[in-house]
């Protein structure tokens, strides 16, 4: 019961994304998001008895709940851009769109891997639904910090498509990806800030100055 | 042993630039190193052979050991032209001792990175080494900090990224397919390939599309190549070159790697007409855009992308002579773009523009460098005796050979658009008056150095393979292809 709770509220931060205004509410819903992908982990992790997976449910807890968040919402205070992510679709036309593509994602889901269990298929769809919200965030959101968000949240989606249909990766995978993702938020984090130094915004729609 | 020594190499000359202040030693024990790692990449190819398997972690077959090869010759030879570069940069007080620091130990963190793709055996680690490269080389991109170049950089960590993620959906799902089908748990690359024959045909098709497109977005190919032509002419030139002519081919292999294991498991034409069908959309697409190009980087990029296309087309159109084809290409394609980036770089300085129309008269105002501008020209354009003419020919004999009359024909009239472009941009560059108050230039002999061994590669695999390399190509054919 408790893996389905976690699910559910999984798909109820997709929608919440989808629908956010501002940057700092996208970052509190993305912290919330890996919070309940730390539990479901753990929630693994006591059923299967496997060590390495409370491993990675600490590794969620300390990169993805606090410290990619924390990073995050420094970099918002200093840009004083949490006000506006340069929405191109508004919040209600953009939930409409991620409900259809979610209805439309667990129609395929069956045709993609056959013969899954009801409950599989749920998590199968939920995945490639928050891997699908994430790239909408970063072709719909103009500033470059919801474009690091969307970032995140694909590979959230990923995240939790590898723990849903085959149980996690190899251990040292799961730690390296964990590695990567984390020097990959300093890195567009450190670009940001330079970003900003130069062209005194942080719209990514108005860099446009290599054409052709 | 000797393959473990190339990494630790770069691993050392990454950590040496903050044992010292003076950018000449830093470009010194720089070119040393990736000499030791070029000779020891050249020994274990001549004298060992491929190792196969060497631990856990590591494997290094006929296929890897190519891409080793490929990787040194172009380190090697960006090394030294870094030398001079640093030097002019230092000496315009556009790079300072501190900057100089970064850039040699980026540059072999970069190149490390890229010798660990070709060493990994897990697919999965792979994959976290292919974004390493990205991460690597982004500062590389946008080193110099203006609007030009951040714009690029973040265009390039931002593309590239979305492109790995979708990569790693399709590793994933190799790896469902795996676990559910044939019962392993693993991502090693000759576990997976002894049991690709049990895999669900079905699934395993949407994964090697995901692993297409995904690591296709690094590896240049169109349609996802947007982020490719604004980094390649950001970058600094040494890096531009280690862009286009190594890190798209690792990208290339990691897609090699999986097609490999689709061949095995859905049968051979399902893969390779993809790999058809993207490489002749990225000869198309660039030959349009080389046509109106007018900033001389953004063109030899836009070049990368018809090169990256030419070996998916060889790919493609598979057995062993289109295999060989292609795996020749990615070699010639490397060392003759590597020159051109150099040559294009220093004649970009001389002049203060990137601008064609404003670039006279070079074989006169830099007669070293302008002879193998010339020469790069007409290389890369596909003419013998170059090597690039034979790879292409290669390619084009194996198609005709499989009767695809219409791909052949396909690639002959996108090849000949773009040579006549080619042509024409550098006629004007290469031939005309150069503006009068122009100084003759003398160029560092390390970067001449660096002309001599790409020009020597560039004729001698022109005129023949040496033999250890067509024993190295073969091995890497028969890895590919399963024969």
């Amino acid at each position: 019961m408790w893996a389905h709770i976690l699910t559910v509220g999984l798909l109820f931060t997709v929608f919440l994304m989808a629908g956010s205004k501002r940057i700092g509410a996208l970052i509190r819903v993305f912290r919330f998001q890996s919070l309940l992908l730390a539990f479901l982990t753990a929630l693994f992790a006591w059923r299967s008895g496997e060590r390495e997976l409370w491993a990675i449910t600490v590794m969620i807890l300390v990169i993805k709940v606090w410290l990619i968040p924390v990073h995050l919402e420094k970099i918002t205070a200093e840009m004083r851009s949490g006000e506006n992510m340069g929405l191109v679709l508004n919040p209600p036309m953009s939930v409409i769109i991620v409900t259809v593509f979610g209805w439309l994602i667990f129609g395929f889901s069956d045709s993609v891997i056959g013969g899954m269990s009801g409950d599989a298929r749920l998590n199968f769809s939920i995945s490639f639904l928050a891997i699908f919200t994430g790239f909408f965030l970063m072709v719909f959101r103009l500033k470059a910090l919801a474009q690091i968000i969307g970032l995140l949240v694909m590979e959230n989606g990923v995240f939790m498509l590898v723990s849903s249909i085959s149980g996690g990766m190899p251990f040292i995978v799961e730690i390296a990806v964990f590695f990567d993702l984390f020097v990959l938020v300093v890195v567009a984090g450190i670009f940001v800030y330079r970003i900003k130094g130069l062209f005194t915004h942080i719209d990514v729609s108005r860099l446009t100055r290599l054409k052709g | 042993m000797p393959i473990y020594l190339i990494l630790l190499i770069n691993a050392c000359c990454a950590v040496f630039p903050w044992l010292t202040r003076r950018h000449q030693a830093m470009g010194t024990v720089n070119i040393a190193g990736h000499l030791a790692a070029f000779i020891l990449a050249l020994v274990q190819i001549a004298v060992f052979g491929a190792p196969g398997r060497l631990d856990d972690f590591f494997c290094a077959d006929a296929l890897s050991l190519f891409f080793i090869f490929t990787i040194a010759t172009v380190n090697l030879a960006a090394a030294l032209y870094s030398k001079g570069y640093v030097a002019g940069e230092a000496g315009e007080g556009l790079m300072s001792d501190g900057k100089a620091r970064l850039y040699y130990s980026l540059f072999n963190v970069f190149t490390l990175s890229m010798f660990l793709v070709t060493l990994v055996e897990n697919l999965g680690l792979m994959w976290v080494c292919v974004e390493m490269t990205t991460l690597a080389s982004a500062f590389l991109v946008g080193f110099h900090t203006t609007k030009k170049a951040i714009e690029a950089a973040w265009k390039y960590v931002i593309i590239c990224s979305v492109g790995i993620v979708l990569a790693l959906i399709g590793v994933i799902l190799f790896y469902y397919a795996l676990n559910a089908g044939a019962g392993g748990k693993t991502l090693n690359w000759d576990e997976m390939l002894l049991r690709a024959a049990n895999l669900d045909q079905r699934l395993i098709k949407i994964a090697f599309i995901f692993i297409l497109v995904g690591y296709g977005t690094k590896a240049g190919l169109a349609p996802m190549h947007t982020w490719l032509p604004d980094a390649h002419s950001q970058a600094l030139t040494p890096i531009s070159a280690l862009l286009s002519c190594v890190l798209l081919k690792t990208s290339a292999y990691a897609i090699l790697r999986f097609m490999v294991i689709t061949n095995r498991a859905v049968g051979f034409p399902y893969a390779a007409n993809l790999a058809l069908l993207l490489g002749m959309l990225s000869l198309g697409l660039s030959a349009a855009f080389i046509l109106v190009q007018k900033d001389i980087k953004r063109l030899l990029a836009y070049h990368s992308v018809e090169h990256i296309g030419i070996i998916f087309v060889g790919i493609g159109i598979g057995g062993p002579v289109g295999a060989f084809g292609a795996l020749y290409h990615v070699f010639n394609h490397a060392v003759t773009k590597a020159l051109m980036f150099f040559a294009a770089g220093s004649v970009a300085k001389k002049y203060g523009t990137h601008d064609m129309r404003n670039i006279r008269g070079v074989l006169t105002a830099m007669p070293f460098t302008g002879v193998f501008l010339l020469f790069g020209v007409f290389a890369l354009g596909g003419l013998p005796p170059f090597s690039i003419f034979m790879s292409e020919l290669t390619i084009l004999s194996g198609a005709f050979a499989q009767g695809r009359y219409l791909v052949s024909g396909l690639f002959m009239f996108f090849l000949a658009v773009i040579f006549g472009a080619l042509v024409h941009h550098f006629s004007g560059v290469l031939f005309e008056k150069q503006p009068k108050e122009m100084a003759p230039e003398r160029e560092p002999l390390a970067t001449k150095a660096a002309f001599i061994l790409l020009g020597g590669f560039m004729l001698t695999l022109g005129l023949g393979i040496p033999a250890f390399l067509a024993e190295l190509l073969r091995a890497a054919v028969s890895v590919l292809t399963g024969v």
